[in-house]
């Protein structure tokens, strides 16, 4: 049945996350995160564990608390919102296969908030897709052998765990991709995180011939495309949360700047010429969480609706950077200060766009699955 | 949180599908799509024939002749007919219908709406004049009493559907002495009453459209709808029942674009297997799809008891500039075909997004020009100043 609202717990959920990140997180804990090489703040993980977000789209056979998916799209939205460097979603997202993959002594560590795991899944051509897919895996002893380059993992470099994509054959297709669990102090393994836009940050991983046992395989060697691709569905229909989530949040910062700001005798609010661009970014940000919420909603149900994730992310990127351009257009100077927290979307918007996949990325995606 | 339908709902698209496949002739058809919102001769025998079949008044009460059904089930009867660009009926339906159950009196009740339901009785809708457009409230046609009826004298224009309906559905002007919005009625006006005549007007997009001149055009006092004086607050009120609004149509024009780009050769392959093709197509899926939510916002919104206000108004933006980038996109990969009609075999897909470039513009200012809705948007959605 047609319903696009939240529950009443759902409710609950937002009003506690919303308040819970306006007192721990607020910008000048997000501006400290970005000062700090670890780029996220373990001790509000520690917290967020607490109050069961990381517990949220497990069963409770695995230590959760046997939400959906749609829980944790509500707290992307939040975190989102509050433009907050954390790897959330990742770790959600890398849970969730590492639970289809029969590892719930992992999940278990995950929802007790001592896990951070992220999907290690792009390299030199930044696509999440097969062709792109270059790290070699090789059987070796009892377990296997890597060698290659991972780039534009998000909290690559700070994971206790990397969810990483490989292949055991020198092909271009799904055929031969495998999923492998590294450790983020293996030896070989040589991590650091690149100067990027966003502030959230991004690492380039470098494998020369890092040893991992055969229990570090997740699903089967050579035909864990499946699995590669649900998690980044999953990933990426949350990360379209976050940015529908940020995108409402420039949108009311800038509707009550204009409230406010008096210029000729009346506030900006009062021009037709502002509220006309506030009305676009009010269009874009109702289809944005529309969308978000539509593919977390699929996502859940099943995990390979490239069209409902793709348009999403498509529409998500395009609303979340035109929201920030026109905010920072609107506020004039002060918009454009570091010392004032439009920046932080403003970078934000940028790097989330063309992280996985740019909006052509996602578009020819769809393109396929509108079978073009 | 859930974006499905039930299964009686699946179930209900299915009949509703099953009554097209069934009445949906070719000839019908070609109709329809010369006519566009003008409804030819066998389009009016189409709606009648949804009328005896009960299907008119699936929004409406029981106790007025309608199924009772809700937003959701009106939504998928409207996304259906809609797919097939056929006619609903339009806003004598779901506007001047239930204003008369409302404040209608309990004569013009059983005079009209058993009619309205059997498609026998259609109003134009007489709102617009040359003088009052997005400013509707200082309308100048004059409606004066004298003894058992009133006299009108005026003047209303782009009364799209006069040519084709048997009453007008009028606001004229009762008291020019009260403040601009206070002092206007509506009144029901025979289309064959004395004094009244109809001009064609023809449209850049191949509509046909009317304008309506009143001449001492004299009507019965039974007429007026509702109190004399109060037609503002009826007609605001019934804009709250036109917001269930189907997104079907649009996707019928990309549909048409995605058909002629598989079809048509271009070195040596498939326009659909251009990069920049199928990019540009799939922008515009992706735009049909948010269309399609916001479309289901209203009708779920409705279903709560909710009036979608900014929300209608982000449908109607996004719905008719969507249209435009629809023909636009299409002017880039047609290229010189782009510009033939469809009266010429050379024209692609009939000719069909052709006519879309000469009619686009129509969407973004009727039905409440893109920028009232911009600032219904700023104002009542985001609580910006009216002034």
């Amino acid at each position: 049945m047609i319903d696009l609202g939240w529950s009443q717990a759902q409710e609950m959920l937002r009003e506690s996350a919303r308040g819970f990140l306006a007192k721990e997180a607020p910008k000048s804990v997000v501006r400290q995160i970005e000062a700090d090489p670890l780029g996220y703040s373990p001790a509000l993980w520690r917290k967020m564990a607490d109050l069961g977000w990381l517990a949220m789209p497990f069963p409770e056979s695995a230590g959760g608390v046997g939400g959906s998916l749609i829980d944790a799209g509500l707290l992307a939205e939040e975190l989102g919102r509050a433009c907050l460097p954390c790897p959330y979603i990742h770790t959600v997202a890398a849970g969730l296969t590492l639970l289809e993959g029969g590892r719930t002594d992992l999940v278990a560590k995950i929802v007790a908030g001592d896990l951070v795991v992220v999907p290690a899944f792009t390299e030199v051509d930044p696509r999440p897709i097969p062709k792109a897919l270059k790290l070699a895996i090789v059987p070796q002893g009892a377990g296997y052998r890597l060698t290659g380059l991972k780039r534009f993992v998000e909290y690559g470099h700070a994971a206790n765990l990397l969810l990483c994509s490989g292949r055991v054959n020198q092909s271009e297709a799904e055929e031969g991709a495998t999923l492998m669990l590294v450790g983020g102090d293996t030896r070989g393994l040589a991590r650091r995180t690149l100067a990027s836009t966003g502030g959230d940050p991004v690492a380039e991983l470098e494998f020369q011939d890092v040893q991992t046992d055969a229990a570090s395989l997740v699903g089967d060697a050579g035909r864990g495309w499946p699995m590669i691709h649900r998690t980044i569905n999953r990933f990426l229909a949350l990360r379209a949360a976050e940015m529908a989530g940020g995108t409402r949040r420039v949108l009311e910062m800038t509707v009550d700047y204009t409230k406010m700001r008096v210029q000729f005798g009346r506030t900006l609010a009062s021009f037709q010429a502002v509220q006309h661009i506030c009305a676009d970014m009010a269009i874009m940000a109702d289809g944005a969480e529309l969308a978000a919420r539509q593919a977390v909603w699929a996502v859940d149900r099943n995990p390979s609706s490239d069209y409902e994730v793709s348009a999403a992310k498509a529409f998500a990127a395009q609303a979340y950077s035109m929201a920030t351009i026109n905010a920072v257009q609107l506020h004039g100077g002060i918009g454009y200060m570091q010392e004032y927290d439009l920046q932080f979307y403003y970078r934000r918007a940028r790097s989330e766009e063309v992280l996985m996949g740019t909006i052509e990325d996602h578009l020819e995606r769809v393109a396929t699955a509108i079978g073009l | 949180m859930d974006f499905s339908l039930t299964p009686e709902q699946e179930a209900f698209q299915k009949q509703v599908r099953d009554f097209i496949r069934q009445h949906l002739t070719p000839e019908l058809r070609e109709e329809v799509e010369r006519e566009q919102y003008a409804i030819g001769p066998l389009g009016k025998n189409f709606v009648r024939l949804m009328g005896r079949q009960g299907w008119l008044g699936i929004g409406w009460p029981k106790e007025y002749g309608g199924q009772g059904r809700g937003a959701i089930d009106q939504w998928i009867f409207l996304e259906e007919m809609a797919a097939e660009n056929l006619p609903t009926g339009g806003l004598t339906l779901n506007s001047a219908g239930p204003t008369l159950m409302r404040v209608g009196s309990e004569r013009q009740k059983r005079e009209y709406l058993p009619k309205i339901l059997t498609g026998e009785i259609e109003f134009a809708i007489g709102y617009t004049e040359p003088n009052a457009g997005s400013d509707l409230a200082s309308l100048q046609t004059r409606a004066v009493r004298d003894g058992d009826s009133y006299v009108i004298n005026g003047q209303k224009i782009y009364t799209s559907a006069a040519h084709h309906s048997t009453h007008i559905w009028l606001l004229a002007r009762t008291d020019p002495k009260l403040p601009k919005h206070r002092g206007i009625s509506i009144f029901i006006v025979p289309i064959d009453t004395p004094g009244v005549t109809i001009r064609p007007l023809e449209t850049m997009g191949s509509e046909r459209s009317n304008e309506v001149f009143f001449e001492d055009a004299r009507v019965p006092a039974a007429n007026l709808v509702g109190e004399e004086n109060r037609g503002w607050q009826y007609v605001t009120m019934a804009l709250d029942f036109e917001r269930l609004m189907p997104h079907a149509r649009i996707r019928t024009h990309l549909d048409n674009l995605i058909d002629y780009a598989r079809n048509t050769v271009k070195d040596g392959r498939p326009l659909s297997q251009h990069y920049h093709v199928r990019i540009a197509l799939a922008r515009l899926a992706v735009e049909v799809e948010v269309l399609r939510l916001f479309s289901m916002r209203c009708a779920w919104m409705i279903e709560r008891g909710q009036v979608p206000n900014a929300e209608a108004s982000v449908f109607k933006i996004y719905m008719s500039e969507l249209n435009e980038h629809i023909a636009r996109a299409a002017q880039n990969i047609m290229g010189a075909y782009a510009a033939i009609r469809g009266e010429d075999r050379l024209a692609p897909v009939g000719g069909r997004l052709e006519k879309l470039y000469r009619s686009f513009p129509l969407y973004k200012f009727a039905g409440g020009t893109n920028e009232v809705m911009r600032n219904i948007i700023a104002q009542r959605g985001l609580g910006m100043p009216r002034d």
